[in-house]
């Protein structure tokens, strides 16, 4: 999910109808510039380099999201499925997916495999401590700027350096009333690993099992 | 886009979920595997999604 707008312009996004190392293209009404659906970069046109900006989104089930988000709106439409229409991220298929944090060379791939042994993961992005959590039910990660936050599980809970526990969805300590300590989200994206990889060959995947 | 207290959407259907300017929306996968794509604007943020 990806900001529209670019400095002083604000995009119409429209599908080109064309694969760019298997994922499609999109292209901008203003300048007919293409950029890749699944990393945000122009690669040809007037635009050619700029990089749209990624909005923190989730992956889970409608269910899940309604209860986080009662007053949430949803599109309806024709639905399909099929290899397109469907997403079964399931811990049979852990090899398959990954999830991606942060842009080129800074981007980062965590595979669901090791997520599901190491589901809070600390690390570096750029010049940012930042924290992945997963949860191992939904299979559905969220990532944070930490700060000077620590994080550990125990028994399922999500606890800090102070031991309060954290609201993993949120980003938040449960029951605070403080809206400050609310972490920054970054963007973590679910991938196919083979096709990760194709994006950003120099990148790295932190995790041993995933070279 | 329908309110979710209206919308008849199975529960174990996955959606892709945003919060905006403190506006929550989501998109069905099966929706969004038909489209590939939309153009949405919360507020003042203009945004694309994309599956």
């Amino acid at each position: 999910m990806y900001s529209r707008r670019i400095e002083d312009r604000v995009l119409k996004l429209g599908h080109e109808g064309m694969l760019y190392r298997n994922s499609f293209i999109m292209y901008d009404h203003q300048t007919n510039s293409h950029w890749v659906h699944t990393t945000g970069e122009c690669v040809k046109g007037k635009l050619k380099g700029k990089q749209l900006r990624f909005i923190p989104s989730s992956v889970m089930t409608w269910g899940a999201w309604r209860k986080l988000n009662p007053m949430s709106l949803v599109l309806e439409g024709e639905m399909t499925r099929g290899f397109m229409g469907t997403f079964r991220l399931n811990a049979k298929s852990p090899n398959r997916y990954g999830i991606s944090i942060g842009q080129g060379a800074t981007a980062k791939l965590f595979s669901i495999k090791s997520l599901l042994v190491n589901p809070v993961v600390q690390d570096r992005l750029g010049d940012d401590d930042v924290v992945i959590f997963f949860d191992k039910e939904s299979l559905h990660a969220t990532a944070w700027i930490r700060g000077k936050n620590e994080f550990r599980q125990v028994d399922g809970k999500i606890l800090d350096q102070r031991g309060r526990e954290w609201n993993a969805m949120l980003g938040q300590p449960i029951g605070a009333d403080n809206a400050s300590e609310k972490m920054r989200p970054i963007a973590a994206t679910v991938w196919l690993i083979e096709r990760w990889r194709g994006f950003y060959p120099k990148a790295s995947s932190p995790s041993p099992k995933d070279k | 886009m329908t309110a979710a207290k209206d919308s008849t959407l199975d529960d174990d259907e996955a959606i892709i979920g945003v919060v905006v300017e403190g506006e929550a929306r989501a998109y069905p996968v099966a929706v969004m595997g038909h489209i590939e794509l939309g153009n949405d604007t919360c507020g003042q943020t203009p945004f694309a999604v994309s599956w």
